[in-house]
């Protein structure tokens, strides 16, 4: 190494500068792209999927306020039949009744919360004298006034038995509008074979702590984006499922169910030698180990060609609207789209190195829990005594199936035809 | 892709061009953000800091001289911002102090006078180092640094004389730099004879 004289110490100290790089991790760029490009999907998906929440609990409450609006008038229409019997007040209709007409004028003042007398009478006991103070004088000495020589009208007593009868009608009306419910919802049993591949985003790293300050990232040799560096190829998946209608109203459905899925897709690869699968990963600290895994797969070339599967299988719960286009009953059109929690139980997947080199095995950065969107088209039919439908539909993963530690992006898709078969509860 | 396109894509806000120019320049940078910075984190922090002003600013950016070297500017502003909220610049310290300073040696052949030489400016304290770079790297006149470090001019000189017989100090003990040549006088060369 050369040795400098102290009159070269600043050109020492301006070259051994400029020689000197570093390459900063991956998550820098991240954070840099994230503040100039603020991705906003997400934001809409929420925005969506409340509208979607906002909506529903609307239309529930609505149909709850008509039905109490319902309860009311069958309230007041209760009253105004027997009223008459409160002939209490009038003598010219005898006095067969003896207690109720009281407790039905109390009931119907509780309903308006207008009358005085009403207010009275649900707070305090009756007696004869007082009642005779309050009516008029040819009506408390009538016969009728016989009425309240009994022991006084416990109102504590019919307020408790007005208040079941009143949960009586609620659960009633609570029954009769769930058996409503229950007759507009519709099953649908549905499964259907599928295409699936995936959607890649990435670069071979440049983080330093793969390579020696000076060494350059693998593109000199390897392309540098993960699309132009694999040889992938779709495959075929299936779905099955089951899901629920409920009418929001004569075109719009509310769409819940469960769903399973299978996605596969290639990759072309070639065996080796086992070598070092390196996976280097985002936040990081500096000077970190980054993730190894024995891999006997490369990416170009090898002893022999190897067809690699990644298999995924998912379990999702679909909501969504379904909404109907065209047609009536017998025949008709609809398009419906759905979000999906989901949860990966098995995922059978090889990630290509960091450096896109190797293809290896490495559980630890497969993520479980995932989202996926859904539209479909669905032509819907009668035939055979049962209504049928067929749906080609797109189905696209929108978080990574690894975490996000792992620079390479991949998100799934699949493609299919569904063919269900629908009854409706009656 | 040209300087040029990759200009223009930028000021268009476009996310590839901004990523060729962040991967063109980002290695330079970061290892400028390293020399003011006390650790990786902290330069990956200004380099962040750095690079999001460029692009944000970068429709103020006159062709009149090189992209690099306007780049290098704002990293180097973002670096002393940076060390402003934490730093004061007019801290002296001892040159006995100096033969204690400890550098981590690093093993690797290729790399290792590089590394030395910018863990050797590294190792300088704060104030020593901010002046070192930005006068014998950076290029910058000591009014200058004096403005942007808002210390007297005298200071910076002072701060840079002592700062280079420090560095001078630990190049030597590294073998990067020669030795003093012990001073002769006649005598003792008559002496000899």
């Amino acid at each position: 190494m050369k040795r400098y004289s102290r009159e070269e110490m600043d050109d020492l100290l301006k070259e051994k500068s400029d020689q000197y790089l570093l390459y900063p991790s991956d998550s820098v760029w991240k954070n840099i792209h994230k503040e100039l490009h603020p991705n906003n999907g997400w934001r809409y998906a929420s925005i969506a999927l409340l509208l979607l929440f906002s909506a529903t609990v609307a239309v529930f409450l609505k149909k709850e306020e008509i039905a109490k609006s319902n309860f009311a008038k069958k309230e007041t229409a209760y009253q105004f039949i027997e009223i008459p019997s409160v002939s209490l007040l009038n003598p010219q209709h005898g006095f067969m009744q003896t207690q109720r007409p009281i407790v039905i004028r109390y009931t119907a003042n509780r309903a308006s919360n207008k009358s005085e007398l009403g207010d009275k009478l649900a707070t305090t006991s009756i007696d004869r004298k007082s009642l005779a103070f309050q009516l008029p004088q040819s009506i408390a000495t009538s016969p009728a006034a016989d009425l309240f020589s009994s022991k006084p009208i416990n109102t504590a007593a019919t307020q408790k038995e007005e208040k079941k009868n009143s949960l009586a009608q609620t659960l009633d009306l609570v029954v009769e509008k769930a058996k409503n419910i229950s007759k507009n919802i519709s099953w649908q049993v549905y499964g259907g074979p599928s295409i699936g591949y995936r959607r890649l985003k990435g670069e071979a790293t440049r983080s330093n702590y793969q390579y020696s300050v000076y060494s350059l990232s693998t593109n000199a040799v390897y392309a540098r984006d993960v699309k132009d560096a694999v040889n992938h190829k779709p495959a075929m998946g299936f779905e099955i499922g089951t899901s629920m209608f409920y009418p929001l109203n004569k075109r719009l459905n509310l769409k819940l169910g469960v769903q399973a899925n299978y996605n596969e897709y290639q990759i072309l690869a070639y065996s080796a030698i086992p070598e070092i699968a390196t996976y280097s990963v985002n936040n990081a600290r500096p000077g970190a180990a980054p993730i190894n895994a024995v891999s006997i797969y490369r990416n170009n070339e090898g002893l022999s060609p190897a067809k690699l599967r990644n298999e995924h299988y998912m379990l999702s719960l679909p909501i969504g609207l379904d909404y109907r286009v065209a047609g009536n009953n017998k025949l008709n059109f609809s398009v419906a789209s759905t979000i999906q929690p989901t949860y990966v139980f098995a995922n059978y997947s090889y990630l290509l190195s960091t450096n896109l080199r190797n293809y290896a095995k490495e559980p630890s950065l497969n993520r479980n829990w995932n989202i996926n969107g859904a539209v479909e088209a669905s032509l819907n039919f009668e035939q055979g005594g049962y209504k049928w439908s067929i749906a080609p539909q797109f189905r696209y993963q929108m978080l990574s199936s690894f975490k996000d530690k792992y620079p390479i992006k991949e998100n799934l898709m699949d493609m299919g035809i569904k063919v269900g078969i629908i009854k409706t509860i009656n | 892709m040209t300087e040029e396109v990759l200009l223009q894509g930028c000021l268009k806000n476009d996310a590839y061009a901004q990523q060729e120019l962040y991967y063109k320049y980002s290695p330079k940078m970061l290892s400028v953000c390293y020399r003011y910075s006390k650790s990786r984190e902290d330069a990956e922090d200004m380099l962040q800091e750095g690079f999001i002003k460029v692009f944000t600013q970068i429709n103020k950016y006159e062709s009149r001289g090189s992209l690099e070297g306007w780049i290098l500017r704002i990293i180097v502003h973002t670096c002393i911002n940076h060390l402003k909220k934490n730093k004061k610049f007019n801290e002296h310290v001892d040159l006995a102090y100096a033969g204690d300073l400890l550098i981590k040696e690093d093993n690797i052949p290729s790399i290792l006078q590089a590394k030395q030489v910018v863990e050797s400016i590294r190792s300088l304290p704060i104030g020593y180092r901010t002046v070192l770079n930005l006068y014998a790297i950076e290029g910058y006149s000591h009014k200058e640094i004096g403005f942007m470090l808002e210390i007297e001019e005298s200071t910076s000189r002072s701060q840079y004389t002592r700062a280079k017989n420090m560095l001078e100090e630990i190049l030597i003990k590294k073998n990067i730099l020669q030795p003093k040549k012990e001073k002769t006088n006649w005598l003792s060369s008559v002496k000899a004879h």
